[in-house]
């Protein structure tokens, strides 16, 4: 008989836009967990004038576990963390890519996905951002 | 000018044994501010009394400000025992990046590269 899951799946989710003048920020998050597995990612970054700040960030419990995060770039910024989780054939994963580019705007996108054999895997996408006002 | 919206702060309760991590993150430019969080709200499990040379660490994060101060943005993380985590940042040239938890590296402002201190990480279990 097949174990019974707890399935929370790629449900977290947060994003955000701001605007004024000259400066935007944005950032997006997300959560992917079920039979105690869990991974999360979150990305987050800011422009205003001629400066930017990326930060990127990613963990993951449960099982075998991997997390990996980046920040490339010099002005014109592009970031991605990446956590997952998996024990046998269930997983979870979230993963958080950014662009910062100088100036001009910030966007962030996250994909999570958790899957257990047997079933369908939970997928969710979100993405948060904001383009300066000119 | 439209006025300043605040990010949306999101939460997301989890209720899975064995799984405590979160991630969260805040940022700020010019004169806006926001944040996310997300991760499963599960406590932390008890800590094992620290036995010598004990590294283990639960929690990381990195500050990254610009040059002039006018763009920031931190992100942080925690994890159980046992899982991993990992935190990136960087910035225009002159930036700062603080690493803060369990690694903390200071990169002092001089020794900042000119691509703003960009950096990785990666961690296995």
């Amino acid at each position: 008989m097949n174990k019974i899951l707890i399935v929370t799946t790629a449900v977290a989710l947060a994003s955000g836009a701001a605007f004024a003048q000259g400066a935007a920020t944005g950032g997006s998050a997300g959560t992917a967990s079920g039979n105690g597995l869990s991974a999360s990612t979150a990305g987050i970054g800011a422009t205003s004038g001629n400066s930017s700040a990326l930060a990127m960030g990613g963990s993951a419990a449960g099982g075998r576990t991997q997390s990996r995060a980046a920040v490339h770039g010099n002005n014109n910024l592009n970031g991605q963390a990446m956590a997952q989780a998996h024990d046998g054939g269930d997983f979870a994963k979230s993963h958080t890519v950014c662009h910062d580019k100088s100036g001009d705007s910030v966007e962030c996108r996250t994909k999570t996905m958790a899957h257990e054999p047997g079933s369908k895997p939970v997928m969710s996408t979100t993405t948060g951002g904001a383009t300066v006002e000119q | 000018m439209r006025n300043f919206i605040p990010l949306a702060l999101l939460a997301c309760s989890l209720s899975l044994p064995a799984v405590a991590q979160s991630s969260s993150a805040s940022v700020s430019a010019g004169n806006l501010r926001g944040s996310v969080t997300v991760g499963a709200n599960t406590p932390l499990p008890p800590k094992a009394e620290p036995q010598r040379g004990d590294d283990r660490c639960d929690s990381h994060g990195v500050e990254v400000r610009s040059a002039d101060g006018s763009s920031s943005a931190s992100a942080s993380v925690t994890t159980s025992l046992g899982g991993s985590a990992v935190v990136a940042g960087g910035g225009s040239p002159g930036s700062t990046t603080r690493f803060v938890g369990c690694e903390a590296r200071n990169i002092p402002p001089d020794h900042v590269p000119l691509d703003g201190g960009r950096n990785k990480g990666e961690h296995h279990e």
